[in-house]
């Protein structure tokens, strides 16, 4: 605030005005998807709108909500998470290569790699005390290239039925590649999506970690053992990263060397949209999901609409810095890092 | 032990240096149940040091500490453990998180759960207005509301609050009323007296002499990270008490 | 001889075959093709666009270009959206065969034809894929691509080679490297001294250069081959800011830089052309789109080796994008042209480029000495 200092009937009109800015704020991420899906309609109208679009859409938003949610869990706590491509990618290959050797039960060797690689990331980040942006920017590197290492540059694929020679290397999953399908990866998105916001929301883990963010020295004032905490909301965020590993195999068909690279940014651009600070100590899975489906929505209508891609990722771009600048909160947040 | 019997907190010889400075050479007081004790001393003289020892925010290089006669192990010296022996702190700057409501700073480390993982919120809203009440404090909106929505006042009680409800032997009040107008100095004073009058001892950090004067029952002077002997409030001038805190004078 | 005739052969049907009006099917002129493929940073895609965004013209194809930014993930939420803009038919270079393949069955799923070109989706078509709307897949000759690399090589002369390649895992580029080292196996005294498999770009292209330039004294390194013209061109920076002239670099893609470089002797060989199967794929899907069944439906088109002696003629026949006329592209669909042999002319051009350029050029500098002689 400049000027000189309001009295005290300035006020209460003051206060009115920034309660007013304040609800602006937090609806930004609403508003905005319904901008977008206002624009598309009209430029767009029927190919938009129809009902194969929005079940592409609801196909491929699942994959990157999963990957939201592990970083809106790092990023409440006021840190960053940058592996979970990496990690996506060798959890997708170790979830395939798992059900290769014990078959369908296998799958959970996704969720395991994705928590165990979260824990090392929580480790390195809480123990060594290394940014967390440098540990996970680590991690990104080792984990791809162990990735290149095992998969030795090729995939495995997951087929309908036993296959006939035709790849080398492969998995009769059925069952998977429908759980990568409308509706069953919708479902899925969903019920993980009402467990997420149980745990965000009305559990201690969750108001731990906005606790975090707010003041990491308040809590260990008073006895939280944060040390161990950082670990855990690392570990939370790599099982979150195993979940999406799952739909993600069964959406794409195959454990490959080049899974999931660059959806790290998309999962902090995700979170973003959903007007979560990167500084830490807010955050609403609900906008999360509006964060994520807004950015599927724009990248599928740009398309749509025949925008050249360079164009298309320019207005991504610039719609990502609009949308932070105004859901933003200048008041609570200090400094900008 | 025999001749202490009766001190609810003793401490001995403390010291605690940072990367070799040290920042308190040697500490040494005692308390008793319904005591007010002040401690004084310049800035940097390692009065926060001694208190954060005692709050169990640090664990001393030397000296030991001894809570109802039971001397603290090392390994039991954190936070935790003395806030389960009933030592509690108000901080200076509050010692709040500014993002969390009301509710979940009154608890904070001690949030009561429901079913192992849940938050019991209801319980610590219920809790919470109960407190505030206590504390005359009656204009707060909503305790949903991040506490840096509440007014610095709000967030004093909310703070002395805490260290009330869950500091059943000691609380330490570090700076408690030095950004406050002369009102809510009365209401912090009047609290401290209430806190000593159901039997908790009371320690006291503050600049305010004349406060120091009205209520501590005995005075502990810290110098260059030494402690003089604690002395008794009616047996000292201010003159003498401003001498041993910036010279290092003993007081006869 | 027998080359003779094939060039007289080729000059006869892209001259124009008269056609009777009752043959023809009648063009449609209202057909959108999307195209899905990289992001234009390096010169295959930018000469691929080109010659496509040509043959889109000649045929009245409307051409609608999307990227999918590197990502596999992407490659197939961009063929989903690009699906439902409802595009008469899909050409896509798929960014790895998993990508392809799921993109294939988008096309089943939808009923929309499509065509990939560039990398397989799968190894061999007609034993390996089952669906009816992703119907060819038209790419270069990996094997022989390679084995041209590595000839070149030999005949150059170098004994002790580098290499800088495409990280693992993309077939195509493996495919290649298997073509160069059957040549190079053959040569008991040409030594492969590094190996680096890494992400082709310029910066890792003068990386891999210095760690070489560095770790080999002159006389322990005579070339260095770098898959790529974007690498390729790094590394010969590197080597020419070094002053290691004893460093031969050699590359593939020719741009109008490469071209330059190896007419100024800076670079000593690369190959190209492949870029051209995204036209044709084109072609294939028009064809279809106007209920000709799918004759090849794994055409493979040779490389273009160039160096030295042969640039010139690259360079003036070849790097502008637009190769082909109208009337040339009309020819070899089959909708304007009962008698063409897209597959034929695949192979036949890629044996016969050269005379095929001079030939063109030498026709349209007739036909301007005539339409002189006219006025």
């Amino acid at each position: 605030m400049s000027g000189p200092e309001p009295g005290l009937g300035v006020d209460a009109s003051e206060e009115a005005r920034a309660g007013r800015s304040e609800m602006l704020r937090n609806n930004v991420p609403y508003i905005a998807i319904v901008l977008v899906v206002l624009l598309f309609t009209i430029v767009s109208g029927d190919r938009f709108l129809s009902v194969r679009n929005w079940t592409f859409i609801a196909q491929q938003t699942p994959v990157l909500l999963l990957l939201a949610y592990a970083q809106l869990i790092v990023v409440t706590t006021g840190s960053i998470d940058i592996s979970v491509g990496s990690s996506l990618g060798f959890s997708m290959y170790m979830a395939v290569l798992g059900m290769v050797w014990l078959g369908p039960a296998g799958i959970v060797c996704g969720i395991l790699a994705a928590t165990l690689i979260g824990f090392v990331n929580g480790s390195i980040f809480s123990l060594l005390k290394i940014s967390s942006f440098v540990t996970t920017l680590a991690m990104l590197i080792i984990v791809r290239a162990l990735l290149n290492i095992i998969s030795d540059g090729g995939s495995i694929y997951v087929t309908e039925q036993a296959a006939t020679g035709t790849y080398v290397d492969s998995v009769a999953a059925p069952w998977l590649l429908a759980l990568g399908r409308f509706p069953n990866i919708l479902i899925f998105a969903l019920v993980v999506t009402a467990l997420m916001w149980v745990f965000y929301e009305k559990t201690l883990f969750g108001q731990q970690l906005k606790a975090l963010g707010g003041s990491e020295r308040v809590l260990s004032l008073f006895g939280v053992s944060v040390t161990w905490f950082k670990i855990q909301v690392f570990v939370a965020a790599g099982f979150m990263v195993g979940l999406a590993s799952l739909i993600s195999l069964g959406r794409s068909g195959a454990g490959t060397p080049r899974a999931g690279e660059q959806f790290e940014l998309d999962a902090i651009a995700a979170v973003a949209l959903g007007g979560t600070p990167l500084t830490g100590g807010h955050g609403s899975v609900l906008r999360t999901v509006v964060g994520a489906l807004t950015l599927t929505v724009v990248a599928n209508g740009l398309t749509i609409a025949g925008v050249d891609p360079s164009w298309s990722r320019v207005a991504r771009g610039v719609l990502l810095i609009i949308a932070i600048a105004i859901s933003l909160n200048r008041r609570r947040i200090g400094v900008v890092k | 032990m025999s001749e202490n019997g009766g001190a609810l907190l003793q401490v001995e010889e403390v010291s605690k240096s940072f990367g070799g400075v040290q920042a308190l050479r040697s500490g040494s007081f005692e308390l008793s149940r319904g005591e007010i004790i002040a401690i004084v001393g310049a800035n940097g003289a390692g009065k926060s040091t001694l208190i954060k020892i005692v709050a169990g925010v640090f664990r001393p290089d030397s000296g030991r500490m001894l809570v109802r006669g039971e001397p603290v192990a090392p390994r039991d010296h954190n936070v935790g453990h003395m806030r389960h022996l009933g030592i509690e702190v108000v901080y200076q700057d509050l010692a709040i998180v500014p993002n969390m409501n009301a509710p979940y700073n009154l608890f904070l480390g001690r949030i009561p759960k429901r079913f192992g993982i849940f938050v019991d919120e209801h319980a610590m809203r219920r809790k919470t207005r109960a407190i505030l009440e206590d504390l005359k404090v009656t204009t707060v909106q909503s305790l949903r509301e991040p506490i840096s929505a509440m007014s610095g006042g709000q967030q004093q009680s909310v703070a002395i609050g805490r260290a009330i409800a869950w500091g059943r032997e000691i609380v330490i009040l570090d700076e408690p009323t030095a950004a406050l107008g002369p009102t809510e100095t009365g209401e912090v004073e009047r609290l401290m007296h209430e806190i000593r009058d159901r039997g908790t001892a009371v320690i006291l950090i503050s600049h305010n002499l004349e406060q120091v004067f009205r209520l501590a029952d005995r005075i502990l002077v810290v110098h260059h990270g030494l402690t003089t002997p604690a002395f008794p409030r009616s047996g000292v001038t201010s003159e003498q008490l401003v001498r041993a805190i910036t010279l290092g004078e003993q007081v006869a | 001889m027998k080359r003779a005739i094939i060039l007289l052969g080729l000059l006869v049907m892209l001259t124009g075959v008269a056609v009777t009006a009752q043959d023809m099917v009648e063009p449609r002129m209202d057909l959108v093709i999307a195209d899905l493929g990289q992001p234009e940073t390096n010169p295959w895609v930018i000469n691929r666009h080109r010659f496509e965004r040509c043959v889109a013209e000649s045929l009245g194809v409307t051409l609608d270009e999307f990227d999918d930014e590197n990502s596999e993930e992407k490659h197939v939420s961009q063929a989903e959206s690009i699906i439902a803009r409802q595009p008469d038919g899909l050409i896509f270079n798929p960014l790895t065969s998993p990508a392809g393949i799921q993109v294939a069955r988008l096309l089943e799923e939808n009923a929309i034809p499509g065509v990939a070109v560039g990398r397989l989706v799968v190894s061999n078509y007609d034993t390996d894929y089952e669906g009816e709307h992703f119907i060819a897949q038209v790419t270069q000759n990996n094997d022989t691509w390679g084995q041209a690399i590595g000839q070149a090589t030999v005949d150059a002369g170098h004994k002790k080679v580098a290499m800088i390649w495409n990280q693992k895992g993309v077939t195509s580029a493996e495919e290649i490297w298997n073509g160069v080292l059957s040549v190079l196996e053959m040569h008991e005294d040409i030594e492969l001294i590094a190996e680096a498999w890494d992400r082709l770009n310029r910066e890792n292209g003068i990386l891999y250069a210095e760690q070489f330039i560095a770790r080999f004294q002159p006389g322990e390194i005579d070339a260095i081959i770098v898959l790529g013209a974007v690498a390729g061109l790094g590394s010969q920076f590197a080597v020419e800011q070094a002053g290691r002239d004893d460093i031969s670099i050699i590359t593939t893609d020719i741009d109008e830089q490469v071209a330059q470089f190896i007419s100024e002797g800076k670079l000593g060989f690369s190959i190209g052309g492949h870029w051209m199967v995204g036209g044709f794929g084109l072609i294939q899907l028009y064809d279809y789109l106007h209920g000709f069944p799918v004759e090849n439906t794994q055409p493979l088109f040779s490389l273009i080796p160039v160096d030295a002696s042969n640039i010139d003629t690259y360079a003036e026949g070849l790097l502008q994008g637009c190769i082909l006329n109208d009337e040339q592209v009309k020819n070899l669909s089959r909708v304007h042209n009962p008698d063409a042999d897209l597959p034929g002319f695949i192979d036949e051009f890629s044996k016969n480029w050269e005379e095929f350029v001079t030939a063109d050029m030498m026709e349209e500098e007739m036909e301007e000495e005539e339409s002189e002689g006219d006025g």
